[in-house]
């Protein structure tokens, strides 16, 4: 198991990550056993308190919970807050791009939206 | 639960000051990667945790003792270098059988397991092993030692890029299944950052920082660009290094502490945003001068 | 989980002790050696050769004695300390489990160890001196006065060499520790002896004293002394002292490699 080590992502980061893809694809169904710290640690070559980074970002989102003394386990509702998260982040992201080069050529706030409606409607209509 | 705590400690050679007022903990099972310069201080650091070197001031405590000359951290704590003193007369084999006697939990398949892997040949005696094989031998004893407190202290010297591979994947395993306290010094820190926990920077005997190594990753970012556009953006920031590119351009190293909307300001400005390995930035840290080796072409160019 | 070792100074100790014999077996090689070559120095060089006659008849009489094993013996004993304190050595403890106690007293439980088995060697080796010598030369030519050794005589001779074996080593491994403090203290303690053989030529008309007064007094201390018992416990008294100096320095010594 690789993962990117040029990537600008922390590596903790990098595992939420392919943890929640692996949710996604239903690879880990729902209250379904994660995978344990020390198993990923293994797994990617890292450290275990890394891995546990990876898996506390989850449990902070609730996709994932703990059970006392059995670990922790996927979240009835992860693959919903999966996509709702993704959907926020990578839209965000789009938005902030398409506002900063629309600075960029100076276009004023009317303008731009006056662009986005257009080429919804372009989209829409085909 | 701390294993090891330091209280301005502080090493004297003479003149010379090894380690000047050193504070810092050290948590039970974690592994810590003690890094910086030659001469830094991270043998004398090491040696003295183990009880070898005695502390001119200040306070050490291991395993809530002084670990000079006190039988408790010794039997609790193993370390390992590369002029680890070994009996001539034994065999490796011999060797092994006779520290397993020192160790109650030693690893017996764990040492027998890795003596065949590396391929040492148990008829031989250390003194005639070459350097890699030597670190190898050094390795797999400390591993199997089982001990609380595992010291490495540059132990990859001398080992080819597979051997050092197999090594670190040794260490986590071994660590994962049986977690103890594990310090590891070494100047490639590209190739150990993945299994450390935690990262102590050494610069002339004190200490520069102590982070997770995730934080140290994050902590500083590299901005490219021209002068006037990186000078706007670093306005009052403290510098961590620069470098010059050619013409206009510099390469600045900062501490992260910028927003989102100021990173995007900065690609409006035709800025770079680069990322920062943890190898870098401890070597920017515990340079000299700003702008490191290039300095030295500077004066001479001016000259 | 790792549990805590928490060592018995006792355990250590015997397991410090037994390791150094294992592997300070290159020791009781050079022993043999020093000892092989004496045998045949001692069937070989005539200690005492006298010859007296009458008339026609002409004794020739030679003595040879088994006293050059033991004093090889000594020599050998003279090096063992110096190897023990060698800091290689040394911080071979260190490597594994070991405080400075138990190091040193490992090390002296090792020179005792030794002492008893060169003495042994050597005492038994005068036996094999006369076995050799009776195959050798004629056995009608060997005067049988004191060519058979009681029991009891070897028994003697075996404790006393142990011990002067002891008193040399004591003497020699806190010289060696002292050796290892530091280069000043060796300055100080030349400059300390040197202080003293002048002091006494100085002060020789007041108090009568020469140098080799002073060593002569101490030989007969030892070697003067008659009654076994009181023999050992002078030795082991000073062996005793200059042990515990040795350990004392040691605890001062860091492990320097």
């Amino acid at each position: 198991m690789n993962f990117n080590t040029d990537s600008m992502k922390p590596i903790y980061i990098q595992i939420s990550e392919w943890l929640e893809n692996q949710i996604l694809n239903d690879s880990i169904a729902e209250d379904e056993k994660m995978y344990s710290q020390y198993q990923l640690a293994e797994m990617y070559n890292i450290n275990p308190a890394t891995a546990g980074k990876g898996l506390t970002i989850l449990l902070n989102q609730n996709i994932l919970y703990k059970k006392r003394g059995l670990g922790m386990f996927v979240s009835p509702q992860a693959k919903e807050l999966i996509f709702k998260k993704r959907k926020n982040e990578t839209l965000r992201r789009l938005v902030l791009e398409l506002i900063t080069e629309a600075n960029r050529l100076n276009l004023s706030e009317d303008e731009l939206f006056q662009l986005i409606k257009s080429i919804k409607k372009e989209y829409e209509g085909e | 639960m701390s294993i090891i705590q330091c209280t301005n400690l502080t090493k004297d050679y003479g003149n010379a000051k090894a380690l000047s007022d050193l504070s810092f903990t050290i948590e039970e099972n974690t592994i810590t990667g003690l890094i910086g310069r030659n001469g830094a201080g991270k043998t004398t650091l090491l040696k003295t945790i183990a009880g070898f070197i005695k502390n001119t001031s200040g306070e050490i405590s291991v395993l809530g003792k002084n670990p000079f000359d006190c039988l408790d951290v010794s039997a609790n704590t193993f370390f390992a270098d590369d002029n680890m003193a070994f009996p001539v007369e034994l065999t490796l084999s011999e060797l092994l059988e006779e520290i397993s006697n020192f160790y109650p939990n030693w690893d017996v398949s764990l040492a027998k397991g890795l003596f065949e892997y590396f391929g040492l040949n148990p008829k031989q005696y250390h003194a005639g092993l070459s350097k890699g094989q030597k670190s190898t031998f050094n390795m797999i004893v400390a591993l199997s030692s089982h001990s609380a407190l595992t010291i490495f202290d540059e132990p990859t010297t001398g080992m080819d890029a597979s051997v050092r591979k197999d090594f670190y994947r040794a260490l986590l395993k071994d660590y994962i299944q049986y977690p103890r306290t594990i310090i590891l010094s070494s100047h490639l820190l590209s190739e150990i950052e993945d299994i450390l926990e935690n990262i102590l920077l050494l610069k002339n005997g004190t200490k520069v920082l102590q982070m997770p190594v995730e934080n140290l990753k994050e902590m500083a970012i590299g901005l490219r660009g021209d002068i006037n556009s990186i000078n706007m953006l670093t306005n009052g920031k403290e510098i961590i290094h620069t470098e010059k590119i050619n013409g206009n351009h510099i390469l600045v190293v900062v501490k992260n502490d910028f927003t989102e909307t100021a990173l995007q300001q900065a690609n409006v400005l035709g800025v770079e945003i680069l990322q920062v390995s943890a190898d870098d930035l401890c070597v920017y840290l515990t340079a000299k001068s700003q702008g490191g080796i290039d300095d030295v072409f500077n004066r001479a160019k001016l000259i | 989980m790792m549990y805590l070792i928490e060592p018995n100074s006792f355990n250590i100790l015997k397991k410090q002790y037994f390791f150094k014999l294992k592997t300070n077996f290159g020791l009781i090689f050079n022993l043999i050696l020093f000892q092989i070559f004496a045998i045949f120095l001692s069937l070989v060089v005539k200690m005492t050769s006298s010859s007296f006659g009458m008339d026609e008849l002409t004794f020739y009489v030679s003595s040879f004695s088994g006293n050059i094993v033991i004093g090889f013996t000594l020599i050998w004993a003279c090096t063992v300390p110096a190897i023990l304190t060698n800091s290689k050595i040394r911080n071979i403890d260190f490597t594994f489990v070991s405080n400075r106690f138990t190091s040193n007293i490992s090390n002296i439980g090792l020179l005792i160890t030794l002492s008893l088995f060169g003495s042994v060697t050597a005492c038994l080796s005068s036996n094999l001196i006369r076995v050799l010598f009776y195959f050798i030369s004629n056995p009608k030519s060997i005067v049988n006065e004191g060519f058979f050794v009681s029991p009891q005589y070897i028994l003697i001779s075996i404790i006393s060499t142990t011990l002067y074996i002891i008193l040399v080593m004591s003497i020699l491994y806190f010289l060696g520790l002292l050796k290892q403090l530091t280069k000043v203290f060796i300055i100080l303690f030349f400059a300390i002896a040197v202080a003293i053989i002048l002091g006494f030529k100085l002060f020789s008309s007041t108090i009568n004293f020469t140098l080799i007064d002073l060593i002569n007094k101490v030989f007969n201390f030892y070697k003067g002394e008659s009654s076994l018992v009181v023999f050992a416990v002078k030795v082991l008294l000073t062996a005793l002292v200059f042990f515990s100096g040795a350990t004392l320095i040691s605890s001062k010594l860091e492990v320097r490699r």
